[in-house]
């Protein structure tokens, strides 16, 4: 594909995406993941809504699950079970906790008071936000280590983005080799693979048509593209940033 | 493109994977005799049929996995956990 | 222009008479209708004269009316678009298309290259591999090549961009149904009833393959109303896929099937947004191959001329079409199938001249050849066609009897040939499945494959309508359960988004007439049954009596076996007699299809006639190996999206906006892209890299340090596990302290480097290079999981999580203090101190990690904030820098810092082959302990003196080192020179003010002192340097401690 066709697929009737001379890739602001300000863009009839979405906090958990106190413990200080079936999830009152590999899981929770990014660009970084709770995250660590277990902050290593609509399962299949049949990867389950060359954790809400995915924050933007040049033979709309929710 | 059947997350595409060299020799004791050492490192066979690699699951839930792959054909006869032997049924 | 064309029948046809198209063949417009090809839409002007032959440039015209055409191959001129060797016979007509002959000059029908054809006898098969051999150097062969390749020529490839988009699609099925035919629908709809995913795709753009026979019925329903009929069922079910104009091109492991689909080639006008092609990644759990058959010539003199054509072609441009390939035809067979074809021609009015029949009258008692004599056509019966004539069309042929004697001449201008069928096994046999000669057929039929791949209908050799149904509607089924095992196996059991327990493959096989329970709309499940006219079989070959070729009435005749490569027979014999037997020799002696049609029409003949040379069995000849893809597939569609800024990830650090809008210059380290230098207006980018390095050896400067691989170690055996990984010693280390460590490779080599710090009792960040971050994860976790589950160790890669700057340079303690909330005095925070503390900028509180070490040689400082952070903490440096001068500096001033340092880099200092002796790292290899790679570390020839070790070089003359020097003792030495050793990093040091390099030199630590030179030979390039230790600034370290 050209670089012609690459500024195309952003090319709107609002000229807005992609509008520089590098294109809209050359012109996302790196280091967010952004593409550029909310709006419809590709082929008539949006067939997919992308948006970003901040993720509050996520911590990796890791221990061995057949030891019960160290499972107790976690299950105590998340408020729900770890997952033990692979590449499911489970929900606390504000959190999910999503299996990441036999001995590693994710937790995400949704702190509502975060705040998220600018909602008129969605390029723009979150105005300001709260210094990281982090006396209340080595407190949890010890806990868990106490335990026989391990808690890592990642919090700032992914970065999400939604995909809501019909082409949803369409869109994430141009690039991503698994089976998007909800019989295949049900609602409320999560996967790892690849979107591209990026390696990805995917969750599939509870309404079958939307999934949230997580990749490297250095990649970000690499992948943001990816996914607008695979939305943009069904149309997409950009959304603004919105919080990341685990349902 | 292969498909091959992690143990915990079902099959999938060998673009998940990372080969991760031959699982039937076992790593020397730390302290065996270099003789041992050297034989583990370069002393490898080039086996004809079914053969048990390593694969790690890297694009996933990065667990290194036993994979029994015939040489001759390419085709996937099975995969184990770690601590769970592929059997020796060839 | 309001007649039709001439050669278009008023009625009849899957044409649409309303929508005429107007397009451009050789610079003359034309007219067709939608649902013509490229190639219906000529004959139907009369156009048979499309190109000339590869080697002898002779006319062809079209010989099909599908992908296994040989000639009939266009240059289609589209401008970015353009495209050679597009088969017209495919190409979907679109308003405007402009197309042209190819391989003439000047033009098709005066071609000076058809010299080549008089002169053939000097050019047999394999005349390249004789005549070019001479003078044996490739010099002479690349000016052959040159001519060869003009007067060959297939095409000119499109010279610009190409402007499209090519999408890739992932797709997952039970049932892989290859092709839409009778035998390929018959199976997507008995899959399909038994709950199975099923994807169903066919080249074609529409459904039905060969199945146009317009006396059959199936299910009591005419062919056409059955095909429409039963694809509506299939595309009302939400488990099956139909994909149209789609070719499943190749097999590959894993049930992997490829296929193209051309979402636009057919339009005139692309949509906006819609990508040029789709290639499909279709994992399935079995594949149903119903491929169909192609149809194969009869070799018999000048059978390549224009107007010649399969005869089952002709059938098909007179019904799909509505165009009559020519007036007077004569039909050349050996089976009773052609027969079909002729009557099609006669009802649609072409006259027949003869049916030439090379059966004997006993085998033509069946319905069809007593249908054509009833309608009144002349069946000649032990009859061959022993030559054709005509200069650039078919004129008359002259046909004798099958034993020999006199010919008699007949004139017509369309010869329609069938020699039999060719079951479509091209899948099959990629997938390995094993091909058994049918004698019956006289062709290879699928026989086993060790995979869950079922061939169907008249690919399976099933040439009759009914069998083929049966065949199909079966294996639909076998498909279905034979999925179970594979690919759906993660599918089975789980419950539904309704809650509803679905397991569609453990489903009981339908019986017929069972509705299926799913509830969904399904298609019937009884047995399509037919019940036409056992005679009404447009693929009947009963009673074939197999005829490869006849034998010409003079020598020179020339008898094509492989339309488009130019292999006749006697190029067969040729190759036979000079001892090229095996087949795949036969293939690539002759060239036997090797062209763009892969021999669909040919190779069956060719494996023949070789048989008849050496006087054995055809299965003894065998076939040569099917690889993919089935059809050409356009380059672009296998990157797909991958191309462009996506060939490969790009990663930037959270500081990359800042780095861009100050004028970075960016490098690539892995996929990242990191600032070479910030050049100032004017300033070159050395230039700057150098007043950023004298900066920070006088002030501060800082550099983004982001990209280095972070691991975090938490668990009561980190200190154990660090001691096994590297050389060194870990258990001693204090929390709040930090240490530099080296990781060797099993075999004793060094793999790594970086620091790793204690940041609470049981809790570690190690740093690993840029490069490596992702190979020491994999390594730690083969180790942990594999090799020592004993431990109780954690890692997580935190790379993501961490921006990370170095803050280096006399001044930094100044910067620092301005910006943390802990006393970083020396007392308080001294050299490989770490320590949590709190970056304060204006109102901004960022928590972060301090570490006091250095790369640079000079007082240093990394800070580490939450990567969502990291522009915020860039821009607090840089204001608390303003008072000192402070400058950001990029990978190249800090590679000239380091060299200065004699600090070594992984991949070039250690390349894969130095020790940690030879690096002059020994003394951190602790003896008390084992790690990893120590065991081969004292292999005698890794301790030998004579290793090559890293030393320092200054220029002696002030000249530059040059690039990937050589060490050696005397630069005018004969050749060959011996190599002492060679330059690993260079750079002019403006703190020294000269030429600096960092080597390996044999012997290098005893001949600190010595002269050697440095030389460069590939540049002409030499100078003089002198020996000296690798660190060059502050080797006692004091300016680290201060």
């Amino acid at each position: 594909m050209s670089d012609a066709a690459i500024d195309a697929i952003g090319a709107t009737a609002q000229g807005r995406f992609g509008a520089t001379a590098q294109g809209h890739f050359g012109a996302m602001a790196p280091g967010h993941y952004g593409a550029s300000a909310s709006g419809t863009y590709g082929a008539a009839g949006a067939g997919i809504v992308l948006a970003p979405a901040t993720i509050a906090t996520a911590w990796n958990v890791q221990g061995d699950p057949s030891s019960a106190v160290f499972t107790d413990q976690a299950r105590t200080m998340f408020g729900a079970p770890l997952p033990l079936v692979p590449n499911t999830t489970t929900r606390g009152a504000a959190s999910a906790i999503l299996w990441l590999g036999p001995r590693s899981w994710l937790v995400l929770q949704e702190l509502a008071s975060r705040p998220v990014g600018r909602a008129d660009d969605v390029t723009q970084p979150a105005e300001e936000v709260a210094a990281q709770p982090s006396a209340e995250f080595d407190a949890h660590r010890d806990a868990l280590s106490a335990q026989g277990g391990a808690l890592f902050d990642v919090t700032a290593s992914r970065v999400a983005f939604t995909l809501r609509g019909p082409h949803a399962a369409t869109v994430l299949a141009a690039q991503c080799p698994l089976d998007f049949d909800p019989r295949a990867f049900p609602p409320t389950h999560c996967a790892q693979s690849l979107v591209g060359h990026i390696n990805a954790l995917i969750f599939r809400h509870a309404d079958a048509q939307m999934f949230s995915v997580m990749v490297a924050r250095s990649m970000a933007a690499d992948a943001w593209h990816g996914l607008c040049v695979a939305s943009a033979s069904t149309g997409y709309d950009v959304a603004p940033a919105s919080p990341l929710s685990i349902v | 493109m292969l498909l091959i059947p992690c143990p915990y997350c079902g099959p999938r595409n060998q673009v998940e994977f990372t080969y991760g060299g031959d699982a039937t020799v076992r790593r020397p004791a730390n302290d065996a005799p270099q003789a041992q050492w050297f034989d583990y490192i370069y002393v490898r066979d080039n086996p004809c049929g079914p053969h048990d690699e390593w694969w790690q699951h890297s694009a996933g839930c990065r667990s290194w996995l036993r994979v029994r792959r015939d040489t001759r054909t390419h085709d996937i006869l099975g995969s184990a956990r770690v601590d769970d032997p592929l059997g020796d049924d060839r | 222009m309001t007649q039709p064309p001439r050669y278009r029948l008023a009625a009849g046809g899957h044409i649409d008479r309303s929508a005429a198209i107007g397009f451009t063949y050789d610079g003359v417009d034309y007219k067709g209708f939608a649902g013509d090809t490229l190639a219906s839409a000529l004959l139907a002007n009369g156009v048979h004269l499309v190109g000339r032959s590869f080697k002898y440039h002779r006319p062809r015209g079209i010989f099909s009316a599908g992908t296994e055409e040989p000639g009939a191959l266009v240059q289609l001129a589209r401008g970015a678009r353009s495209e050679p060797n597009v088969r017209a016979t495919t190409l979907e007509l679109y308003d405007g298309l402009v197309a042209a002959s190819q391989n003439c000059w000047p033009s098709v029908a005066f071609d000076i290259g058809a010299i080549n054809d008089l002169m053939s006898r000097f050019i047999p098969a394999g005349f390249y591999y004789k005549t070019f051999m001479w003078p044996p150097t490739p010099r002479w062969w690349l000016r052959y090549e040159k001519a060869i390749r003009h007067a060959a020529g297939m095409g000119r490839a499109a010279t610009l961009a190409d402007p499209d988009r090519y999408e890739h699609r992932y797709a997952h099925c039970d049932v892989l149904v290859v092709g839409g035919g009778a035998a390929g629908l018959a199976a997507a709809r008995s899959a399909a009833a038994t709950g199975a995913r099923v994807i169903l795709c066919d080249e074609n753009p529409s459904w039905g393959g060969g199945l146009q026979d317009p006396d059959a019925v199936i299910d009591g329903k005419s062919v056409d109303d059955w095909i429409t009929d039963t694809t509506r069922e299939l595309a009302a079910c939400p488990d099956v896929v139909l994909l149209s104009r789609t070719t499943a091109f190749g097999y590959y492991d894993g049930n992997l099937v490829g296929a193209v689909e051309r979402v636009t080639d057919h339009l005139a006008k692309p949509p906006p947004f819609a990508p040029r092609q789709r290639l499909w990644k279709i994992r399935a759990g079995a594949v149903v191959l119903a491929t169909g058959a192609l149809e194969r010539s009869i070799a018999y003199m000048n059978n390549d001329l224009p107007g010649t054509m399969l005869a089952a072609a002709a059938g098909t441009y007179v019904r799909r079409y509505g165009v009559r390939p020519g007036d007077r035809a004569v039909v050349f067979t050996n089976h009773d199938g052609a027969y079909a074809d002729a009557l099609a021609l006669h009802e649609a009015g072409v006259a027949i001249g003869a049916i030439v029949d090379a059966r004997p009258p006993a085998m033509l008692a069946s319905a069809l050849p007593q249908r054509a004599r009833a309608a009144g056509l002349t069946v000649l019966v032990d009859s061959v066609v022993a030559g054709a004539s005509g200069k650039h069309h078919v004129r008359a042929v002259d046909v004798r009897l099958r034993a020999g004697g006199a010919t008699t001449r007949i004139d017509c201008d369309l010869v329609c040939v069938s020699g039999g069928w060719n079951p479509a096994v091209h899948l099959f046999s990629q997938a390995r499945g094993k091909l058994r000669y049918d004698d019956a057929l006289a062709t290879f039929v699928p026989d086993a494959s060790p995979l869950p791949i079922i061939p169907a209908g008249a690919a399976n050799g099933r040439f009759d309508l009914a069998a083929a149904l049966t065949d199909g509607h079966a294996a639909g089924h076998a498909a279905s359960l034979k999925a179970g095992g594979l690919n759906s196996s993660a599918i089975r059991g789980v419950t539904a988004v309704d809650g509803r327990e679905t397991s569609p493959l453990n489903t009981e096989p339908a019986k017929a007439g069972e509705v299926p329970s799913a509830g969904a709309p399904s298609p019937a499940q009884s047995l399509p049954t037919s019940r036409g006219a056992p005679h009404a079989n447009a693929l009947a070959v009963a009673a074939l009596r197999p005829l490869w070729s006849v034998a010409p009435s003079r020598s020179s005749a020339k008898r094509f076996v492989d339309f488009q490569n130019d292999v006749t027979v006697a190029d067969i014999a040729l190759a036979a007699r000079e001892g090229y037997q095996a087949v795949e020799h036969l293939k690539r002696y002759t060239t036997l299809g090797m062209g763009t049609d892969q021999g669909k029409t040919s190779n069956i003949v060719g494996l023949a006639l070789m048989a008849e040379e050496l006087g054995v069995a055809i299965p003894q000849v065998g076939t040569t190996t099917f690889r993919p893809p089935y059809t050409t597939v356009t380059l672009g569609a296998f990157p797909g999206a991958e191309c462009g800024v996506h060939v490969e990830p790009t990663r930037r650090s959270a500081m990359h906006a800042w780095h861009a809008a100050h004028g970075a210059r960016f490098v690539n380290a892995g996929l990242w892209k990191r600032p070479h230098s910030y050049p100032r207006p004017g300033e070159s980018e050395d230039d700057a890299a150098n007043r950023e390095a004298r900066n920070v050896r006088e002030s501060v400067g800082i550099v983004d340090v982001s990209t280095l691989g972070k691991i975090e170690l938490q668990g009561r055996d980190v200190a154990e596990f660090l001691n096994r990984l590297y050389i060194n010693r870990w258990d001693t280390l204090g929390v709040g302290r930090c240490r530099y460590g080296v990781m060797l490779r099993d075999d004793g080599m060094v793999m790594d480097d970086g620091t790793t710090s204690r940041l609470a009792s049981t809790h570690y960040l190690m740093t690993t290079t840029t490069v490596n971050a992702v190979k020491v994860m994999q390594q730690i976790e083969h180790l942990l999981q594999i090799e020592w589950p004993e431990l109780e160790v954690y890692a997580a890669s935190v790379t993501e999580q961490w921006a990370a700057v170095a803050l280096a340079g006399p001044r930094s303690r100044d910067v620092l203090a301005q910006l943390v909330d802990i006393d970083v005095s020396n007392a308080a925070f001294p050299f490989l101190a770490v320590a949590a503390c709190e970056v304060r900028f204006g109102d901004a509180r960022m928590p972060a990690r301090l570490f006091r070490m250095s790369y640079s040689g000079e007082m240093a400082y990394e800070i580490h904030v939450s990567a969502d952070r990291g522009a915020q903490l860039w821009e607090a440096v840089m204001a608390a820098g303003v008072p000192f001068a402070i400058m950001p500096y990029g990978t190249e001033a800090m590679s000239t810092l380091r060299i200065e340092k004699g600090h070594v880099v992984i991949g070039a200092e250690a390349d894969g082959r130095t020790t940690a002796d030879d690096l002059g790292l020994a003394a951190l290899v602790n003896p008390a302990k084992w790690c990893v790679g120590k065991p081969l570390l004292e292999r005698p020839a890794l301790t030998l003196p004579e290793r090559w070790q890293l030393v320092g070089l200054t220029s002696c003359d002030g000249a530059a080192i040059p690039r990937g020097a050589k060490i050696v003792v005397d630069p005018d030495a004969a050749s060959p020179n011996p190599v002492e050793g060679h330059v690993t990093s260079w750079c002019f040091s403006p703190t020294l003010g000269a030429w600096i390099a960092l080597a390996l030199v044999a012997r290098g630590r005893a001949r600190h002192g010595e002269t050697l030179w440095a030389i460069s030979p590939l540049a002409g390039a030499k100078c003089r340097v002198t020996v000296g230790p690798p660190c060059f600034i502050d080797p006692k370290g004091e300016r680290l401690r201060v």
